[in-house]
């Protein structure tokens, strides 16, 4: 038994792509999965208590952190009343050796523009909502993901972190002093922010020009290279589709996609609403 | 109706296309414009990897984006990216292995749509350099305003205005997607409204892609 796992084992290093599509052929993926399943998801709110807001976000092995920090700072000239929120992935050695330390990675930066994309076009925080004395001070939000655990699909995990961190967020009650310049806040963090709409992902891969996998992992996302990205709201309106390599993708696809995402939102609800209610009660 | 928009355009209609082949001493390059959008691309290779950057099967395919103004940000990471991903499905890079094809993207004037610009800048550079690929890409842009009207290949001001933006890239054999951004909030049906316009209008790129090779042959260039 012992010699044959380890076949199995050499037998994907070498031939990855093979090895999937052995699994594919059967309707079932290396990890046990069908094709149109998610893997098990879950949310810690709150879970760093020295910032304003911060979740954890887990899908199957893929970890990642948000942890939200505000501080203040001025306005911008020409929108005197906006504040700012600045949204970062980092993806360090410790999620996986793919990633070497130093300035952030072509794959980092695509994730952190991506996410800023989504947060100005879809509008989910309105800025205005960030002033404290118009021309003088406003809120800055410094929103850090961090990767801790790199098993594919990292843009899903950092969007629902990012999310319900920004609905963990409570800022403190601040006024401006005029005549001293300062800005004084409330020890106690109340106010939570307004958000416009809470948008979650979901990402499939196609391999082969033929299966869609959801949900892909690392090795998975190797050798599948077309990847689609659907974002979509609670009302099921969309936010975002980002599709990148290959060349089989047809409307078709796209449909079922969309179909599979408003699916996979009302189950990251449910998750974040039962993870809501239980950090309630303490 | 059609002199709603800033240019006198019929909201369907791209801006006039402008092809130039053999526009720096490289071994391939184009320059395309989408009426004031303009970016030039040239190609170098198959020419020798970095050990690192070796692949024993393929070519590597290397792609730089620089902007019209200002220091490459992690929007122009992106564009690379996006670039390269097309690239790789499209270009026949295992004819080449242990190679580098090397693309450069520089923006000479931003008007809108850059990326579909850069996109369609590629294929025309790809031809002119005698890469053997599969297929080509072409590459629209379109945008839903707030009353959902849908502009193919807006410009700069039309973009500034909008619920949603959205670039298409499509391969000509099939016309399948070969890459999809849409930012924004839109339903389903604005969608799929956007991916056919933008198919009718990759179809008018792939003509004037055709007659711009036809004119460089008859001319011996």
């Amino acid at each position: 038994m012992s010699t044959q796992t380890y076949e199995a084992e050499t037998f994907r290093k070498l031939q990855p792509q093979e090895y999937l599509r052995k699994f594919l052929l059967k309707e079932v993926r290396p990890d046990g999965r069908e094709l149109k399943q998610f893997r098990q998801t879950t949310v810690n709110l709150g879970c760093i208590s020295t910032t304003n807001g911060s979740s954890l976000v887990r899908i199957g092995n893929t970890t990642v952190v948000c942890g939200i920090k505000a501080e203040v700072s001025v306005p911008k000239q020409t929108s005197t009343k906006e504040g700012y929120l600045v949204p970062n992935v980092e993806l360090s050695p410790m999620c996986s050796p793919k990633f070497k330390p130093g300035p952030p990675s072509e794959h980092a930066q695509v994730l952190s523009e991506n996410i800023n994309r989504l947060l100005k076009s879809a509008s989910i925080l309105d800025l205005n909502t960030l002033c404290i004395h118009e021309g003088s001070a406003v809120w800055v939000l410094y929103a850090d993901i961090v990767c801790v655990n790199y098993d594919g699909n990292v843009f899903d995990a950092c969007v629902i972190g990012l999310i319900t961190a920004l609905s963990n967020v409570k800022l403190p009650k601040a006024t401006f002093a005029e005549e001293e310049g300062l800005v004084k806040a409330t020890e106690e963090l109340l106010i939570p922010l307004n958000l416009s709409r809470l948008p979650y992902p979901a990402t499939f891969s196609i391999f082969d020009g033929q299966y869609l996998l959801v949900d892909p992992t690392e090795v998975e996302e190797s050798v599948a290279h077309e990847v689609i990205t659907i974002i979509c709201d609670e009302a099921g309106q969309i936010c975002t589709v980002w599709k990148v390599g290959g060349i089989s993708c047809t409307p078709k696809h796209l449909e079922k996609c969309i179909s599979i995402a408003r699916e996979r939102y009302i189950e990251i609800a449910a998750i974040v609403e039962n993870e809501e209610k239980s950090n309630n009660l303490i | 109706m059609s002199l709603n928009r800033v240019d006198k355009r019929k909201f369907t209609e791209i801006r006039p296309i402008s092809i130039e082949q053999n526009y720096v001493n490289k071994d391939g390059s184009a320059l395309f414009k989408f009426g004031d959008s303009a970016v030039l691309c040239s190609i170098n290779g198959p020419t020798e990897v970095k050990v690192r950057d070796e692949k024993l099967d393929k070519a590597t395919i290397d792609v730089l984006f620089k902007p019209w103004i200002g220091s490459p940000g992690t929007n122009e990471k992106t564009h690379e990216l996006v670039l390269r991903s097309t690239l790789e499905s499209i270009i026949q890079a295992n004819l080449h292995p242990r190679t580098l094809i090397q693309v450069v993207c520089q923006v000479l004037m931003d008007d809108g749509s850059i990326l579909a610009t850069a996109i369609n800048a590629t294929t025309m550079a790809l031809i002119n350099a005698g890469i053997s690929m599969r297929d080509i890409a072409v590459a629209v842009s379109c945008v839903i305003c707030k009353d959902g009207t849908i502009l193919i290949d807006p410009k700069e001001q039309e973009i500034e205005e909008n619920q949603s933006f959205h670039t298409f890239a499509f391969n000509k054999v099939s016309l399948n997607l070969l890459f999809c951004e849409s930012f924004g909030v839109f339903t389903e049906k604005q969608y799929f409204d956007c991916y056919e316009l933008s198919k009718t209008a990759a179809q008018e790129v792939i003509n004037e892609i055709h007659n711009a090779i036809k004119y460089n042959i008859t001319n011996g260039r």
